[in-house]
This record gives C-alpha cells, sequence and structure tokens, in this order.
C-alpha cells in the first residue's frame, strides 16, 4: 500500500506543480531577473510606503503592454513541425494554453503543432521527448517540467538539431537547462508585488509570513521577491518564512494559519505562494472568526478562490492574477523567434493584475480574461509576426 | 501490561501537551484547544469512515476521492445550480453512499480485494469530480452552509466538530456494544468461523464499505463549506492522513482493534504535535518526522506487546 | 556398539521459578524409532523446543546430537510454491553469477523424493498434492537438511505428523519410516495416538508432569498400559455408557449429495449417535458439512422435527435457525476465532440471547453464562477473557463444543473433533457428546477413529463412491469390522 501511495503522491504532487503553472515558474536566484526591476533600498519608511504605493497603484490598473518590439520573420516557418508536451492537460489552464497555442501557430505561421498529454508522468514526457526526435520535430516545447529532469532528452533533441523551449519552469530568460529559451510568467515580479502590497496595506510596520511550497521549483524565486522586497522598502517590516508543501496543504496550512494567529496576533499578514495553497487556511480563518484580523495575499487569482476577496470571513484581501492568453501569444510569439533563428526575447513581461478589496467589483462572470482590462496584445504581436 | 497499552497514546499526548506548554507560551490557551478542536473535523470523520471498512479487513482507498467528491458536488448543486444546502448536502451524502454500494458490488459480490477495488473505483471517481467541476474550484457554497460550518456553536468550536464526536459516540456503541460490533470483528478476525455461525458476512461487509463512503462524502462536505470552496484536487490528500490515525487508533483504548475513542485520541495526538512545533516555529519537515515518526513507533511497540494481527492487506 | 544417534543427559527447564522439565535422560540409537508420549502440560513441547535450540536447557544438562531434522504437525510448507523451492528455499546451489542451477537443483532433490518413495516432479505446486504426499515432502526436506548439516547420522523429530493425515496416508508414512530406519537412519515420533505409537515405534517415552517416568519396550505394552503411565492413574474407559435411543426419528435426511457425495439417505431418532467412516473421496467427511449449509449440497432433502427443507437451499444461518450445528475438523481456521476471547468465542452463534432490547450486548450476562460453560465443560484454565489461542487444542474444542450447546441444537454434526486433542480432553469430548445425546439431540460423526466410532455410535454408515454401502450396528460394531468394511474395495 505505502509503495502505492508514494508514486499517486508523486503523481499529484507533479500535476499540482502544472497546476500551479497556471502562473508559476521556477530556479533559484532571481540574479538576472531582479536586477532589472529592484531598486535601491529607501532610507525612510515613508519613501518605502510612497514607492511601494506607486508600483501597486500601477498593477492594479490594467497591464501595459511592455514589449517586445522587434519584428521576426516568419514567412519560412510554414510546414515546420513542434511537438508539445504538456505536464498534464487535465488541469483546465494548461489544456486552455495547447489549444490556443496550436490555434494561433497555425493561424499565423503556418506551423504544425502536436501536442503531448504527460498525464502528470515523467515516463510519458520522456517518450515525448523520443516521439518528437523520431517524427524529426524542428522544435520541442515543454510545459512545466523540470528541465533537470530531461537533460538527456535535451541533449539528445539539440544534438539532432531540434530547438528546446521550457515554458513555466524558470525565472524569465534564465535557461541553465540546456535549452534554447524559456516562456514564463514573472514570478519574482509577483513576489516583489506581493511585497509592495503588504507594504503599503500596513503603512509600514506589517508583520507577515511567507508560506513557501518547496517541492514546486518557482517556489523560491517568488518568496525571496517578497522577502527582498519587503526588506527593500520597509525598514519597520518584519516578515518571516515557513515552508509547507504540496502533500500537507489541507492538513497543515489550516493549523499554521491558527498558530500564527494565536502565537503572535501582530502578525496579520499571510502570504502564502498561491491562493490554491491559501485556499485550505481561508476556513481556518473563517472557523477562528480571524477575518477581520488577518490578511491573506496571494497569486494566481484562480477562478473560484479569488471571489473571496469579497468575502471579509475569508480573510482573502490580495489576489495577483497572470493573464493566460496573453501568455500563449508570447509562448507563439518565442516560437516563431527560435525557429527562425532570432533571439529568444528573456522576459516577456506577461500581464499580471492586482486584485484587491479595491477593485474586488473586477471579479464578475466567467470570461477571466476580461478581468485583466487589456487585450493590446492580440494585436501587437501579430503585427511583429512579419512575412 | 495491558491497562500500560491501552492508554500509553494518551500519556504520550499529555506528554506531548506538558512539553509544549512548558516551551512555548502561546501553546497553553484555549484558543490553542479551540485551534486543535476545530481544525480536524475533516479528518476525523474521514478517519472514522475508513475505520468502520478496516474492522472487517476491507481497505478503502477512495476515501481521499470521495472527501473530494463530497464537498465538489455539494459545491456544484448549491454553488452553481443553487439548490437549497439541505437538499444538496443530503443528494450529496446519498451519491457518495451509491458509491460505496458500487465498492461493496465488485469486492464483495464478486470477491475483488477491496483494496484493489477503491484503488481502481477511487481514480475513477477522481475523475468524475474533475468533470462535474470542469476541474475548477468551484464556489459559491450558500452562506448558510458556511455559516453553519464556520460559526461557534459551543465553547467557541463550530458545530461539525459536534457532530465528529457525535459520529464517534455511535461508531464507539455499535463497534463496543452491540451484536453488529461483535460480528464485524469476527468477519475481520475470521470470516469462515462467521460465515458458519450464520453471520450476514456479505451484507457487513458491504454495509461497512457503504458506511465508509457515506462518512467519507460527510468529511467533504465539512471541507467545503468551511473553505467555502471545493477543489477538485484536494482529495486525495486526506488519504494518508486518515489510514494513518485510523492504524494510530487501532493501538490504543482498545489495543489490537480498530477503535472509535482510539482513532479520536490519534487523530488530536497527531494534530496537537504538529501545531506545537508550529508555535516552536518548527513548520515543514519536523512535521512530517513527527507524524511518521508516532505511527511507526506505536505500530510497532503494539506488535511488540503480541498484537501481531495488525491487518494484512488483501 | 555403535553410538547413539540422540543423548539427552539430566535436562532440566525452568521458567518463572516453575519447573517445566525435570532431570530427562534419553537417548535413540541408530535404527531405532522412540516414540514420546504425554498430556498436554507434561513437558513434551518444551523437551522438542529444547532439541530444535528454541528453548536453551537450564545449566547442568547435557544435549548431544548427530543430524536433526524436524517435521511438525503443521508441516511449515508453503503451499504456493513447488516441491522444489520448498525443499531447497535456504540453500539453492549456484553457478556463475549466483544463477540458480535448476537441472542440479531438480537432480538433487529427486533423490530425496526417491528416499520417501514419492514420485511428483520436483516442479509440482505443494499446494496441489494430497495432504500425505504434502507430509512425505516435508520428510524429504528433513532428510535434505540433514544432509546439509549432518555428520552422517541422521534423526529425524516427528511432531504429530499424522493429525491431518488419512488412514491409508499414515500407512505409507510409517512404510517410509520403516524403510528409512532400515537404512540407519532414527525417528522420534510424538503423538497422541496411542495405536500409532504402539504400531510404529520400538521403544516409547512418557512424559509426566516434566518428569520421564517410564521409557518401555513398544511391544510389551498395551495401548491402556501406555494411557495408564501417562495420566499415572488407572483409567476408566475412555468412552461413556451410551443408551440406546427410543422414539421417532427426528432427521430424516434423504438423498443427500454435493462434492464427493453422491446419494445419502439415513434417519435418525433423538438422542442417537450416528457415525460415518470411509476412505478420503468416499463422501464420510461431507455429511457434516452438507447437513449444515456449510458447503452447498447439489440435492436432496433434510427434514428436522416438523420442518422440511431442500438441502441445496440450506445456508449456514438458515441451518443454524433449524436446529443444527456444526463442529469442523480445521478448528483454527474454521472453528473458533483464535485471537479472540474464550467469551466471545462461545456466544458469538447465540449472541442476541446476550442482548438488551436486542440491540446492546449485556457483557455481564455472557462473563456468567461463559464462566458456566467453562466450569461445565471443564475448560481450563478457567480464564473467559483469555484469548482462545492461549488454550491447548482440547480446552479450544472443549470452548467450541460449548459456544454451540449454547444454543441447544437438535442435531450436533461433527467432523475429526478429536484431532490434534489430548487423552483426558478426548474423555470430556465423548463424555459431552454422549450428554448431548442423553438429553434429546442427535449427533452425527465423521471421523477416521474406528476405536471411537465402535465405542460412542449406535450405527455407522461406511460409505464408498459417494454412497452408503453398509451399515454397522450392535455387536457387529468394532473397530476390526470398521476397518475390514471401510478397507474392503
Amino acid at each position: 500500500m505505502l509503495r502505492r501511495s508514494a508514486h499517486v503522491r508523486a503523481g499529484v504532487a507533479l500535476a499540482v506543480v502544472a497546476l500551479l503553472a497556471a502562473g508559476c515558474t521556477d530556479e533559484e536566484a532571481p540574479a538576472t531577473a531582479t536586477a532589472q526591476t529592484t531598486g535601491p533600498a529607501v532610507t525612510d519608511s515613508a519613501a518605502g510606503i510612497a514607492e511601494a504605493q506607486k508600483i501597486i497603484d500601477q498593477y492594479r490598473n490594467p497591464p501595459a503592454w511592455q514589449g517586445p518590439n522587434d519584428p521576426v520573420q516568419i514567412g519560412s516557418l510554414a510546414g515546420k513541425k513542434v511537438t508539445y508536451i504538456s505536464v498534464s492537460n487535465s488541469i483546465p489552464v494548461l489544456k486552455y494554453w495547447s489549444d490556443k497555442l496550436t490555434g494561433l501557430l497555425q493561424q499565423y505561421g503556418g506551423v504544425q503543432m502536436t501536442v503531448i498529454d504527460a498525464k502528470g508522468s515523467v515516463d510519458e514526457a520522456n517518450k515525448g521527448f523520443e516521439q518528437a526526435i523520431a517524427q524529426k520535430a524542428d522544435a520541442i516545447v515543454f510545459q512545466a517540467l523540470p528541465p533537470a529532469l530531461f537533460q538527456a532528452q535535451i541533449t539528445k533533441a539539440k544534438a539532432a538539431g531540434i530547438k528546446v523551449i521550457s515554458a513555466n519552469t524558470g525565472v524569465p530568460g534564465k535557461v541553465d537547462g540546456g535549452q534554447d529559451a524559456e516562456i514564463g510568467f514573472d514570478y519574482v515580479k509577483v513576489g516583489q508585488l506581493i511585497g509592495d502590497w503588504m507594504v503599503v496595506d500596513s503603512q509600514g510596520k506589517g508583520k507577515g509570513l511567507v508560506v513557501s511550497s518547496d517541492d514546486v521549483p518557482a517556489s523560491q524565486p517568488q518568496a525571496q521577491a517578497t522577502l527582498g522586497e519587503v526588506k527593500r522598502l520597509c525598514p519597520d517590516c518584519d516578515v518571516s518564512m515557513k515552508d509547507v508543501q504540496i502533500p500537507q496543504w489541507q492538513t497543515s496550512v489550516p493549523t499554521l494559519f491558527q498558530t500564527t494567529i494565536n502565537s503572535d496576533p501582530d502578525r496579520k499578514y499571510l502570504l502564502p505562494l498561491y491562493d490554491g495553497q491559501a485556499l485550505p487556511g481561508l476556513g481556518a480563518i473563517r472557523t477562528a472568526g480571524a477575518g477581520s484580523k488577518v490578511t491573506v495575499g496571494a497569486f494566481n487569482a484562480t477562478p473560484g478562490i479569488v471571489e473571496q476577496l469579497k468575502d471579509p470571513a475569508s480573510g482573502l484581501k490580495l489576489d495577483i492574477g497572470g493573464h493566460n492568453e496573453w501568455w500563449a501569444y508570447a509562448a507563439a510569439d518565442q516560437i516563431f523567434r527560435v525557429l527562425s533563428g532570432a533571439a529568444p526575447i528573456a522576459n516577456y513581461q506577461i500581464g499580471l493584475r492586482i486584485f484587491d478589496t479595491s477593485n474586488a467589483e473586477l471579479i464578475q462572470g466567467s470570461d477571466e480574461f476580461a478581468w485583466y482590462g487589456a487585450s493590446d496584445y492580440k494585436t501587437k504581436f501579430p503585427a511583429l509576426w512579419t512575412k | 501490561m495491558k491497562t500500560v497499552e491501552k492508554y500509553a497514546v494518551l500519556v504520550v499526548w499529555a506528554l506531548t501537551i506538558g512539553f509544549f506548554s512548558w516551551r512555548s507560551d502561546a501553546f497553553g490557551s484555549t484558543s490553542t484547544v479551540k485551534l486543535i478542536l476545530s481544525t480536524q473535523t475533516v479528518i476525523l470523520i474521514a478517519t472514522l469512515g475508513v475505520m468502520v471498512s478496516l474492522a472487517v479487513q476491507e481497505f478503502d482507498l477512495s476515501i481521499g476521492s470521495v472527501v473530494g467528491f463530497g464537498g465538489c458536488m455539494v459545491a456544484v448543486l448549491d454553488g452553481v445550480h443553487g439548490w437549497a444546502p439541505g437538499p444538496a448536502i443530503v443528494v450529496s451524502v446519498l451519491v457518495c453512499a451509491v458509491f460505496g454500494l458500487l465498492n461493496a458490488a465488485l469486492s464483495v459480490l464478486l470477491g475483488i480485494p477491496s483494496i484493489i477495488v477503491t484503488l481502481g473505483t477511487g481514480t475513477l471517481l477522481t475523475g468524475i469530480t474533475l468533470g462535474i467541476t470542469d476541474s475548477k474550484v468551484v464556489t459559491g457554497i450558500s452562506v448558510k452552509t458556511v455559516r453553519f460550518m464556520t460559526d461557534p456553536f459551543l465553547f467557541g468550536i463550530p458545530a461539525p466538530f459536534y457532530l465528529g464526536l457525535l459520529l464517534c459516540l455511535v461508531a464507539w456503541f455499535v463497534l463496543q456494544h452491540t451484536p453488529l460490533g461483535r460480528r464485524m470483528v469476527f468477519i475481520a478476525e475470521n470470516r469462515e468461523v462467521a460465515r458458519l455461525a450464520g453471520l450476514r458476512v456479505t451484507l457487513i461487509r458491504a454495509g461497512a464499505l457503504v458506511a465508509t463512503a457515506t462518512l467519507g462524502g460527510l468529511a467533504g462536505i465539512v471541507l467545503a463549506g468551511t473553505n467555502s470552496a471545493a477543489n477538485p484536487q484536494a482529495g486525495s490528500y486526506y488519504l494518508l492522513p486518515t489510514f494513518a490515525a485510523a492504524f494510530l487508533g487501532s493501538t490504543t483504548i482498545v489495543p489490537g482493534r480498530f477503535n472509535a475513542w482510539g482513532a479520536f485520541v490519534a487523530v488530536y495526538f497527531l494534530t496537537t504535535g504538529i501545531t506545537g512545533l508550529q508555535y516552536l516555529g518548527y513548520a515543514g519537515w519536523p512535521e512530517q518526522v513527527f507524524y511518521g515518526g508516532s505511527l511507526v513507533a506505536a505500530v510497532t511497540l503494539s506488535h511488540i506487546a503480541g498484537h501481531r494481527r495488525m491487518p494484512s492487506v488483501a | 556398539m555403535t553410538t547413539n544417534v540422540l543423548e539427552l543427559t539430566s535436562v532440566s527447564k525452568t521458567f518463572d521459578d516453575i519447573r517445566v522439565l525435570h532431570d530427562v535422560t534419553l537417548a535413540v540409537g541408530p535404527g531405532e524409532i522412540l516414540g514420546l508420549i504425554g498430556e498436554n502440560g507434561s513437558g513434551k513441547s518444551t523437551l522438542i523446543k529444547i532439541l530444535s535450540g528454541y528453548h536453551a536447557a537450564d545449566p547442568g544438562a547435557e544435549v548431544r546430537a548427530g543430524g536433526l531434522a524436524f517435521v511438525h504437525q503443521d508441516l511449515a510448507l508453503v503451499p504456493s510454491m513447488t516441491v522444489l523451492e520448498n525443499l531447497r528455499i535456504a540453500r539453492f546451489a549456484t553457478g556463475f553469477g549466483w544463477r540458480i542451477r535448476w537441472s542440479a537443483e531438480r537432480a538433487g532433490v529427486k533423490r530425496f523424493l526417491d528416499q520417501v518413495g514419492l514420485d511428483v516432479h520436483p516442479d509440482t505446486r505443494v499446494g496441489d498434492l494430497s495432504v500425505t504426499e504434502q507430509a512425505l515432502v516435508a520428510v524429504a526436506r528433513g532428510l535434505a537438511d540433514i544432509e546439509e548439516t549432518g555428520n552422517g547420522q541422521r534423526l529425524l523429530v516427528l511432531d504429530e505428523p499424522t493429525a491431518y493425515l488419512p488412514r491409508d496416508g499414515v500407512e505409507r508414512l510409517f512404510g517410509v519410516l520403516r524403510d528409512l530406519t532400515g537404512q540407519g537412519a532414527s525417528a522420534v515420533f510424538v503423538s497422541h495416538r496411542l495405536d500409532e505409537v504402539r504400531e510404529l515405534c520400538d521403544r516409547v517415552a512418557v512424559l509426566r508432569g516434566g518428569e520421564l517416568v517410564a521409557t518401555v519396550d513398544a511391544a510389551d505394552k498395551t495401548e491402556r498400559d501406555l494411557l495408564e503411565l501417562m495420566l499415572g492413574r488407572p483409567v476408566e474407559d475412555l468412552y461413556p455408557d451410551t443408551a440406546a435411543p427410543e422414539g421417532s426419528p427426528s432427521l430424516t435426511v434423504d438423498g443427500l449429495g454435493g462434492g464427493a457425495l453422491r446419494e445419502l439417505s439415513f434417519t435418525a431418532r433423538p438422542g442417537e449417535i450416528i457415525g460415518f467412516a470411509g476412505l478420503p473421496g468416499s463422501g464420510y467427511d461431507e455429511v457434516p458439512y452438507l447437513l449444515t449449509g456449510a458447503r452447498r449440497a447439489t440435492g436432496g432433502t433434510v427434514r428436522l422435527d416438523d420442518r422440511s427443507v431442500a438441502a441445496a437451499t440450506l445456508r449456514p444461518r438458515a441451518a443454524i435457525d433449524l436446529g443444527m450445528a456444526l463442529l469442523p475438523a480445521d478448528r483454527p481456521r474454521a472453528g473458533g476465532a483464535p485471537a479472540l476471547t474464550v467469551r466471545e468465542n462461545m456466544t458469538l452463534p447465540s449472541l442476541p440471547a446476550f442482548t438488551r432490547f436486542r440491540s446492546v450486548v449485556n457483557r455481564g450476562r455472557e462473563r456468567k453464562v461463559a464462566m458456566e460453560q467453562s466450569e461445565r465443560y471443564a475448560v481450563t484454565p478457567r480464564r473467559p477473557e483469555s484469548a482462545l489461542r492461549f488454550l491447548s487444542g482440547g480446552n479450544q474444542q472443549k470452548v467450541l463444543l460449548a459456544k454451540w450447546m449454547l444454543g441447544e441444537p437438535r442435531v450436533l454434526a461433527l467432523h475429526e473433533p478429536t484431532q490434534g486433542v489430548d487423552v483426558g480432553a478426548k474423555r470430556e469430548i465423548f463424555a459431552h457428546l454422549s450428554a448431548a445425546a442423553a438429553a434429546g439431540a442427535v449427533v452425527l460423526l465423521s471421523t477416521v477413529e474406528h476405536e471411537d466410532l465402535a465405542h460412542l455410535c449406535g450405527r455407522v454408515h461406511v460409505l464408498r463412491g459417494g454412497r452408503c454401502v453398509r451399515v454397522i450396528e450392535g455387536g457387529e460394531l468394532t473397530p476390526a469390522r470398521l476397518a475390514e468394511a471401510v478397507y474392503a474395495s
């Protein structure tokens, strides 16, 4: 029985990792990416609040187009073949991405995309690589699968002249697994935004707890970014970090939230990585009647969870969302660039938006893309794709 | 010796409480008691569920899936289709019971070991759960339900805990004091002896599997109500904790038999340990070391004490 | 003079200040078969455990043994594995790269199988063999073990090896043992069956209360002599007086069939004890199970008092309601739950009688009745709260008899009720069967013990090929006549 469970658990863990990829990524210290967006440490608390407020105001509004601007010649790409290995297409957002991307590649570049569903299994993903190599694909995209697990396959594919692109596995632009390019959300920015928001909301004196989940590759980059940003902008703030991994989310997050409330009532900013990780804790907060005493903030703006912003008893006050259709256009652009031999884009700065109690009324209806109020990527990207 | 064994886990529990109260000022407070009692109801009810089928030597590995399904079903009926909370809950529990009937039909009537049957049906039910929720977190559960699950009911603890306590009481009474409970013990120990004594072996085994699924569904409803949302992926994480608590519970109060108060003690002992560790700042891996270590220690000691009849698989 | 294969000098054993074995001195010579008898608790099992090295003897003892191997009652074979694997499990001959050399193994195993006259392929699954063949496999494994470790001397210790064997199997086993001792091997034969001990052994060592009270030549003693040595007192007759019953039949069985049983009809009056005898496969041992619904009958009707049912529809529950009770031969698997208490085992079939409002078990009443029953059936130790498995075989059987008698059955069907039971308990069980009959029950007894059938039963049905070929009763009913009828072809 135990051996089986371990298997199931590994499978489930992998699948959940994939689910989180709805807006998450991977890898260690955000070296380059952080450098681009992080300013110097502030000298006094008022300056920190002011800077954070500026950032927050910007991200409460619809995300603006931030490039790229270099055109890419795609006229010669018609007939090229891309194999796309998705960690698990039973997760809606992953299914959405593979469908959308297939359409975009075909429509604009005449590129054929074959989708392989790894069903949460490393073996299936390996098979996908083998199949792509056997069929002489021109590029392989692997979605939400850690490159470290596929070193041999990546080497083999590249030896066969196939371009390899990872998706949602690392800090934007960080390609140290042998792949040619990476396409993903900017998790470091997400972490920083959570930090900025806390600095503003607490007026420069909040105490918080970041709950990481280090079995997810993007855990540390995002969590460290929050810690770093708070430290940078808020000398009087205090943020600690604890780790609760996927198999313990259901059982440990509720008690962790409550023990934090009980043992240190001032530590009211509870900041898990994802709203899915926060969900079991929201129940505990409701049970403890602590909705007004704590402030929960997380990433993903998962439909079904983000609605709890409107329920004060839940304690959820911040949920940052990443734009999934934008992601699909960005992925198509990256694939075109890699196939045509152009330099890949390091960070697409795919649209992020802060949802909190100030704009919770945006969470309305089942069209989640409408919540972001941005659609210019739909014309900006195709404009870059020249024949 | 027997008495020592009976209360060993209780004593260790008391020592754990003493230790954490000494090490952490915040631990020894009524709010900690409330915390411990009010956050574990889902596990308690699901543990009672698996215990019922373990008591007749059936392994129901679908418990996690049923917890997930029960929660999502009620969320879909109530939140998406706008049913009234009452009918939504009743129908969800009934559907879970019907699922238990499927387990029973395959394993008891057709004679396929329940561990294999429920492995399959559990996966199937997880698929159905993803299907009815479109793999998305379902929200919109009535405020009434959520408030019932989370508002203080007595001594500041919400009603579901008392429901769990009541279910413990019922399970204890049935297992320890009724002919049915005695018969279940015989079916677990020696099915042929039970059959030759004229017991309705098939019916009792089937009933146990139905009860497990029903309680699993109930646990799922409490989970969804407490969270005000149902996550279709959440159920699977309840498989291991419930089995761990049921096995740990079988080493205490009535050592060597799956028993209700043993399960109760096990659930809250494990939570106490984890909560205490969190107070001391040891979230993360120490929790798992404590969890696994306690289970292995208790089961090993029980084995050494001569209760070699730990339930065997298949 | 050749050296002895086994020499025990001043062997004692003390557990927690209780001396269970006192100063036993014993020797077994080459080619000799020594019988070892004694009641339960006489120190017999302790002595065997000292031989096997499970217990160490108290200081001062001397134990010297040549090549030694054990064949236990349960044979300790793995049914799902082949004969070859069972024989060689711990020491496969390996060639290059530790690969098992199967062909060499097969040849080696074949040699031991030949020694016990067993013509089966080494790749046969043990579970597919008959019980007799399995016993012979166990002996062959003993021989193989000895050759592996021994110094040329060979001693087999056989602990109740015949408990589960049919009569022809016993004879086959004895033939093999005689052949082996003819070739210089020796044996210690432990058994409750004094007739077998006399038949097989050269000398018999008798243990009583931890002491070796006598070592006698088997040929010089009658069974009764051996029994009296064991008990340390003259025995009243092992068998109770059974009164001839009167009245009209309460049980009518017509055309019963199922399993090996083709067709059996008989009637029984209240108080009758009726025996069923035959060779394995004759169907004599199906009768108790078919009548009580434990196995499905294929045809026939059963009429008890004024209720008549089709045998094929009988299930245990219906049979119990009708007034039937079954004491099966397989005690640990089908008789009682070894891990549960004496009380729980006793009250299981009649649990509703121990409830308040038909829903709450009245444990006080249960305890009282379990204690009373323990006293009535002389169960020792008299501790209804201890697990059944802590009792000796005889006492377990008494508990199970007491369990069914609580329901005051109209028909008590038994299969080998005294298997693995010592003489004292056997006598008591017979007395209870007789008492049950005197109280108006019909007792049906299927067994290979012709002695028991002859003394207890008013009538014995001898079966062959699934049908009753002869009914023996009255003056004709002797063990010799029975054996004759059973073995007649």
